[in-house]
This record gives structure tokens, sequence and C-alpha cells, in this order.
């Protein structure tokens, strides 16, 4: 009987673990061998050993020594850590939206999907219209900046303000999207009779929300957090491939577009490798920095 | 506890097996079905795939043309997949990678990293078949490596002025002429540079876009692609003056201000000098389609580009060449001959010069209207040579791009820049060598 029950578990398990063995561990397992090699899909691989992690760390061995020089690596892994910056005012933009559409509102369904709406819109469609609403001459921001005696940025195109301005529309698309609804799920658990004591004995609604939402819903935020950071450091190439194509000057660059450049633009496939091995381990090592010393302090239940 | 039901799962097993072998059948029908499109078609005609990477408004003469070879070769059948864009280069090489080349396919600036992977027939030994001495010296090294020709370009594209006459005329200053010099330039834009409206902001500018690197005897590499050259004293002094006329004489807008425009294409950036917010811009003989489009309602001319060393600047070429890996190399020459011809570079001539002399100088002769100095671009023939062919060009010039736009957005002078760029370049030129070896 045991031995029937694993079968059928198996049977039941299969399509998953065959897709997640063919599309996910073997491409990943490849990913970390070519890292190991130069190869640039026409010829070849040829076996280099940690030359590649040498290259893209900065460390270059010549005459006789190992000298750094300044590599994109760190300027684009600095553009990746910037853009994470949004994802604390996203969440506290989805946990806004959640809070305002658990509300006994007139139309709030229709409110929900309108704020989902971005979320299952195309990226690219989205892009396009941001593109223009940003454009210097004729975009909806600098014209009404313009009405009020102010000459605006150079949203996409000034070094200075292509990342804030890559940033503001992440917020945009991510406020209303996945967050905003697990948020909800976590407010509908929240028992009403800790609301209602809290009533009796005085609380107001900023107490309410200090003592009560925030603690109870801990463990959602600290989820949101963890996929989030996972995804951000994952962002940025829609943005990068359809406004700015990296620039001006690298300022909104990636990894993720520096990986693409590298593997299907240069054919530097081992390179590409080695970049993605890299997020991975960064990736990795974040996360579990952060079930270390952020799990501690979520209370389930 | 059962979680499961085993009579289920044993149910569901011949389900999960007959769904392995669908996949099984699909993909060996598609790759029998790829086989069958490489080779002959149904009716045992040969069949020929087309890789083009043209405008809407080139793509008719190929079909055309197409069209007449097929009437007089019945037993040849040609298939275009015009892949146009950006990502042209990029799906080609994956195409290619995945053993899928087209036999036939359309290339230009990308040529060598292309030749450099031995992805094109030689056809040395076929050009006995045209009249090669007619062809432009300059346009065929292009496409030649290590001594053997694999590509004759139909047309070619260079890098000049365009300027709007009705600007010149409200200025009273006479149209330039093909050997006016740097200095008549410089003087000419500050006088075209006109706030009309008195509100301290410039409505019109003398000048937009770039000065053109090898007029000023500039080069990212040497010729042979070993050695970078981004901080010679001719790149500082190009990158310095281009500064200038920015910041300087205000002459033309900074690159911020450009961009504001959209990206220097040639969709956004004719559109401006049509509506009279520049006098002078760097166009390209290649455009001229574009431009007789978009700046239909101004006046307009080429002219060379002001003399510092050379006064033009090779912009790219196009060609059609055959993959090395077709199975129809006679077929593939026979269509590659069609697009060679004096009659098919004379139809292209809007997009760019014919690379037969005599057909270019044809064109010239014949040709009415705007613009009127179009023999400029045969008098740029004179001052032509193609950048030096290196193996990864675009990670090459992502590294001079960088630094370009460190200097025109003022984030670095270009000594620094360039002389980082250099470091960087020498770097990637040896680990380029190191990966071909």
């Amino acid at each position: 009987m045991k031995r029937e029950q694993d079968i059928t578990a198996f049977v039941f398990l299969s399509p998953n673990i065959f897709g997640f063995l063919i599309f996910t561990l073997f491409p990943v397992l490849a990913a970390l061998a070519l890292s190991l090699f130069r190869w640039d899909i026409f010829n070849a691989p040829k076996f280099i050993g940690l030359q590649n992690y040498l290259d893209l760390l900065g460390w270059v061995f010549e005459d006789k020594s190992f000298q750094w020089i300044d590599p994109d690596f760190w300027k684009y892994l600095g553009n990746t850590i910037f853009y994470l910056l949004a994802i604390p005012l996203s969440m506290a933009a989805s946990l806004f939206l959640a809070i305002i559409l658990n509300q006994k509102l007139r139309c709030r369904i229709f409110f929900r999907t309108v704020f989902f709406l971005p979320t299952i819109s195309a990226s690219i469609g989205l892009l396009i219209l941001w593109k223009y609403l940003y454009n210097g001459d004729y975009g909806l921001f600098n014209f009404l900046l313009s009405n009020i005696g102010i000459d605006g940025p150079g949203w996409l195109t000034d070094y200075h303000w292509a990342k804030p301005s890559i940033m503001m529309m992440m917020i945009w698309g991510s406020m209303g999207g996945v967050a905003m609804v697990i948020y909800l799920a976590g407010l509908q658990n929240i028992p009403r009779e800790l609301y209602e004591a809290a009533e009796l004995d005085g609380a107001n609604g900023w107490n309410q929300f200090c003592h009560i939402t925030w603690p109870m819903l801990a463990p959602t935020t600290f989820f949101i957090f963890v996929t989030s950071i996972i995804a951000g450091f994952q962002s940025g190439f829609d943005a990068a491939y359809i406004l700015t194509q990296g620039g001006p000057a690298g300022a909104t660059t990636t990894l993720d577009y520096y990986i693409y450049n590298h593997a299907f633009v240069y054919f530097n496939m081992g390179y590409a490798s080695t970049i993605a091995v890299v997020l991975f381990f960064i990736v990795f090592c974040v996360t579990m920095i952060n079930w270390r010393f952020g799990g501690r302090k979520v209370h389930y239940g | 506890m059962r979680y499961v039901n085993a009579k289920l799962g044993i149910t569901i097993m011949p389900i999960v097996f007959g769904l392995a072998l669908l996949v099984v059948l699909i993909l060996g029908w598609a790759y029998y079905q790829t086989q069958e499109e490489q080779g002959q078609s149904e009716d045992e005609k040969t069949r020929l795939v087309l890789a083009l990477n043209v405008s809407h408004r080139d793509r008719p003469f190929f079909v055309e043309t197409i069209d007449a070879f097929m009437k007089e070769h019945p037993n040849i059948e040609v298939e275009i997949r015009n892949i146009a864009g950006v990502r042209y280069y990029q799906k080609i090489l994956i195409m290619i990678a995945g053993n899928v080349a087209p036999d036939l396919m359309w290339m230009g600036q990308s040529f060598a990293e292309f030749a450099y992977k031995g992805a094109f027939l030689d056809i040395t030994d076929r050009l006995k078949d045209i009249p090669i001495d007619e062809y432009l010296p300059q346009a065929l090294s292009w496409y030649r490596m290590n001594g053997r020709q694999y590509g004759v370009p139909y047309a070619i594209h260079m890098r000049i002025f365009a300027y709007n006459k009705k600007h010149f005329d409200e200025a009273g200053i006479p149209y330039p002429s093909d050997d006016w010099n740097f200095d008549e330039f410089l003087e000419i834009t500050k006088k075209l540079t006109i706030d009309k409206d008195g509100d301290g902001k410039i409505d019109q500018y003398g000048f937009r876009g770039g000065l053109h690197r090898a007029t000023f005897g500039a080069e990212i590499f040497s010729d042979d692609g070993q050695l970078a050259l981004c901080n010679t004293p001719e790149m500082v002094h190009f990158f310095q003056t281009r500064l200038d006329l920015a910041f300087k004489y205000k002459v033309q807008p900074t690159l911020e201000m450009r961009n504001h425009e959209g990206r220097n294409t040639v969709m956004d950036k004719y559109p401006p000098f049509a509506q009279g917010r520049y006098s002078i811009i760097d166009a390209g003989n290649g455009d001229r389609a574009v431009m007789l489009e978009k700046c239909a309602d101004i006046d307009w001319d080429f002219v060379l580009c002001p003399k510092v060393k050379r006064q033009a600047q090779w912009s790219s070429s196009a060609a059609i060449v055959i993959s090395a890996d077709t199975r129809h190399p006679d077929e593939s020459w026979e269509l590659c001959k069609v697009f060679i011809s004096d009659k098919f570079q004379k139809s292209m001539a809007l997009s760019g010069m014919p690379t037969n002399i005599k057909a270019a100088e044809e064109v010239i002769a014949e040709h009415r209207g705007t613009p009127s100095n179009l023999k400029a671009v045969l008098r740029a023939y004179d001052f032509l040579y193609p950048t030096p062919r290196v193996p990864n060009l675009k990670e090459l010039e992502a590294i001079y791009v960088d630094a370009e736009e460190k200097i025109m957005l003022r984030m670095a002078t270009p000594r620094d820049a360039l002389d980082d760029a250099q470091r960087k370049m020498t770097l990637a030129i040896k680990k380029l060598n190191e990966r071909s070896r």
C-alpha cells in the first residue's frame, strides 16, 4: 500500500518535477558550468576557470600581478540596489490602498479592479505610455510643470533624473498589484474582535493600526518584503530595454539588462552566465539575511 | 492517513505518458518541418530564404526584383523574411547558431562580426561574373576579409550635412558650398542661432547633431582593430569642439536638450529640422527618402561637412550576402547578382547611393528636385574609408558611446572620459583576442 501511495504521489508531482528539472534546475546548473567557460555560441566553449569572475569583479592579471580596474558590474549593481529603494515605498502604498479598499466603500470591487489593472496589462504598452508622459518636450509632466512656471527636467534623459523616474514608474506599477491583494487578504484575516476591544478601550484609528493591524500583518509584510527583494534584484530590464536602452551613460542599466547585453548582443554567454551566477548568490545571501534577522521579529498568530 | 487515491493515480499514469508521447510527436513534426523548409519544396523547386532588414519603403523594390527573378528562374522559389529593426543582427546570429540560417541575408555594419564567425560563403571566385572594377573600392573592401570577398554592397550611406535654405535666406547668408571650412561653419551657425521672441530661450539653433569624428581624423581603433585610439589628440579635439558648440558658442542644443526630442534616430531627428528648429543638421544620404517625406514642407539641401581633415564619414552600407551553410550556393549567387546589378542599385538610390560608380553617376545626372546638391554625396566618396573591422564591434562601440555620453552630459572632461575608455577598450580588445584564439 505504501508503495502504491508513493507511485501515486510521484505521478501527481511528475509534471512539476520534470518541468522543474528541465526548465529550472538544468538551466541553473548549465549557467553555473558556463560561467567557467568562454563561449560565443558559434565556437566550442573554452574552459577558463574563474577568469570570468575575476573580470566581473574587476581583477585583471597583467604584468605578472593582479590589478584592479573599475568594471561596469559595480555600477550596475549600484543601479539595481537603488531600484530596491522603491520596495518600502511601494509596500507602504500597497498597504495604504489595501486599508482603503478594505473599508465598506461603494464600488470597492471596481476600485480593486482598477488598482490591479497595471499588473495584468501588457508592460510594453504601459512603458510606452510612460515614455510619452516623461517626454521632455510634449510629455504631460513637463506640460503641467510648465503651467506653473517650472522648466521640467529630462525625466529619462538626464543622468540624475533617469533612475528616480523609473523608480516612480515601478512604484506606480506595483502599488496596486499582488502586494495589495495579499495585504487585503491579510487584513481580512485579522479578527474583528481585536478592533472592537480596542475601541472599547478608547483606542483611535492610528493606535489601532499601530497596535493591531501592523503587528498582525507582520507575516504578510515579511513575505511581501522577501519576495519583493528577490524580484527587485531581477528588475529594471523592461524599462531599460524599452525606455532608455540602459542610458544615459549607463544610469538605468541593471544587472538584468547587463546580462541580456552580454548574452544576446555581445554573445558572451560565459560572461553573462557569470553575472547571473553572481546575481543568484547575492539574492540568495540577502534572502538568507532577511530570514535570519527579519524572520525573528515576525509573530505568527 | 492516505492523502491520495491510488486508483486515481494509476488512472492518470497513462494520461501523463500519453501527454509525453504527444510532446515527442509534436517535437518530431516540428523538426521534420524545419528540415523540409531548408530543402526542396513540395513541387521540387529550389527554395531560398532571404532575410532582410529593410524599411516598408524599400521592401516593394525587393519584392518586385524577386518576383522578376522567380519568373526568370521558374525552378527557384524565394521566401522573404523581413526582420526589420534594431535587433536584426541579433536574430540572424541566433538563426545561424540554431542551424536555421537563411540562404541569403541582408548585411551592413555588422559584417565583420559575422565574417569572423565564418558565417558567409566566399564569393571571390564568382566575381568574374560581374564588372567588379566598376564598384567603389572602399565599399568593396568592407566586405573583404583575409583577401577573400564575401559580398558586394548595393548601397552606401555617408554622413554629411543638410541645411534649411529659408533660414539662410532670412539671415542674408549665402548657401554653404562644399568647400567650406570649420571656421566658416562656426560663423554661420552663430548667425543662424536666434532667440526669436526675446524670452531668453533660443528658438532656432544653427546646428543640431554630432559632428562626425572621421572628419576630425579621429577613429575609435586602428585599421586592423588591434589598437584602441580613444584618447588621441584628434579625438580629444573632436569632443572639445562638440562641447564648445553646445556650451561655449551655444549654437547647438546640449545633449540633454536634444534628448528631449527622443533618441537620435532617423524618425526623431528630422521632424524638428522640418519645424525650423535647426538650420543645419547632420544627415545621411541613406535618409533621403525619410527626409523627403518628413521635410516636405521646407526647402533643404545637402552640403559636405566643413573641412577639418575629411568632409564626410562612412556611415554604413548594405549588401546581400550568402550564408556559408546554404545548400544552394549556385542558385543563391544567381539571386545575389540581381541585387548587385545597376538596375537594382539605381532603384534603391533613395535609401543609399549605388556602389557601382557608373550607376551612381547616372543617378546624379538623372536627379531633379530636392536636394539640388545631390552630387555632394558623390563627392563624399573621395573622403570615405570604412570603419575598421573588429570581431565584436558592438561591445567595443558600447565603451565609446558610454564615454561620449559622459562627456556630452559633462559628467567627465574629454581627457578623463577618453583615457578611461582607452583603458577599457585596450583591455576589451585583449579579451576579444583571447576569445578568438
